[in-house]
């Protein structure tokens, strides 16, 4: 386990009160531990910011059956970083992070994109709206026509990270392309 | 009176007579007035059919949460209500535009943080159904949406959103009209 994974556990409270006592002594001491709490701490304060309202209380737990299941994935991979470690490391990462996966949780409430629809199931993205989210060119093929009206024939996202899926209200769905930017693109 | 000379004169107004008949009787049939010509096949064809044109109207809204609800300008919209719409608590309207779909010259919008909304109409599917592009460009040329190509019916939206703006964010409402 490294020692920033610890700061981290640290911030979120997940130590045990002996453990705790000693990082904070360490963090007196140490300008990078400080440094990393309150990166830590900057970053909290701003999605609770940003993200005032409260969402769905089924949308959390969505959110966060899929980032264990992306966790899992990494850790059989051998990949040591923990995925609620990675979408914290930074600022830009961290909101980006959020609001895709928020995107994607989303799209398992409303219905979602399939190439070929099987029933309730094919409404679910799965890891579609995260595998299109980046890279060229995506052919990304709305759900019926005939309840949406409009087909989405070719995304390119370009340079930035994005997600498509479907709002859907009173029988009629809505497709949405949803983008993300890098802090320094920001208007 | 000479007999002969009387027939003969006779007979030369019957010919002359005859001749005035069949003169007449030509020059109606090629009169524009004759009330049994069949209308011409090139005038039928020479009237142009209508031409539809149509255009992409786009309304651009501001969410944010500063808890001002949603504009009564919008409209209904259900779908600001839902995830993850519903993470802004207010929407204002910013503004409503309609843009040609023309194929050869792509049309233009600026948005209020600086870059560029371009729509192009790709094809005319059907009576209501079109085909169009839309793309968002920046300013300094860094591509940010450089491609999005729908196959719409009339009146039916769709939505880019999440461009950030003003501590909130962009939301596009885009569909076809005529």
């Amino acid at each position: 386990m490294t020692r920033d994974y610890r700061w981290m556990q640290l911030h979120d409270g997940e130590l045990d009160p002996a453990e705790e006592s000693v990082l904070r002594a360490r963090a007196l001491q140490d300008p990078r531990a400080r440094a990393e709490l309150d990166g830590f701490r900057r970053t909290s304060d701003l999605l609770r910011e940003v993200y005032a309202g409260q969402p769905d209380p089924a949308l959390t737990d969505l959110i966060l059956a899929r980032v264990r299941s992306s966790a899992e994935t990494r850790a059989r991979a051998g990949l040591a970083i923990r995925p609620a470690f990675w979408a914290r490391r930074t600022f830009g990462t961290a909101v980006a992070g959020v609001v895709v996966v928020a995107a994607a949780a989303a799209a398992f409430l409303v219905l979602g994109l399939g190439s070929q629809p099987t029933g309730s199931e094919s409404r679910q993205l799965g890891a579609t709206p995260l595998e299109s989210a980046t890279g060229p060119r995506v052919i990304a093929q709305s759900a019926s026509e005939q309840e949406t009206g409009v087909s989405i024939q070719t995304v390119d996202f370009g340079s930035t990270q994005g997600a498509i899926f479907l709002v859907s209200e009173g029988g009629l769905e809505t497709p949405v392309i949803w983008t993300l930017e890098d802090a320094k693109d920001k208007g | 009176m000479d007999l002969m000379r009387w027939r003969r004169r006779a007979i030369g107004y019957g010919v002359s007579g005859c001749g005035w008949v069949i003169a007449l009787t030509l020059l109606s049939a090629s009169s524009p007035l004759s009330a049994a010509e069949p209308p011409r096949r090139a005038d039928k064809e020479k009237r142009a059919a209508p031409v539809s044109v149509f255009f992409a109207e786009i309304m651009v809204l501001h969410g944010t949460s500063l808890k001002k609800g949603i504009d009564p300008r919008i409209g209904s919209m259900p779908e600001l209500g839902k995830p993850p719409f519903s993470s802004y608590d207010s929407y204002e309207f910013l503004e409503r535009t309609r843009l040609l779909l023309d194929k050869q010259t792509p049309r233009t919008l600026k948005l209020p943080n600086g870059r560029t909304l371009e729509t192009r109409l790709i094809e005319v599917l059907g009576k209501d159904t079109l085909r169009f592009s839309a793309s968002i460009n920046q300013p300094n040329g860094k591509e940010f949406l450089p491609l999005l190509e729908v196959k719409a019916r009339l009146e039916q939206p769709f939505i880019v959103a999440g461009q950030s703006y003003k501590q909130g964010i962009l939301v596009l409402v885009i569909r076809a009209v005529r």
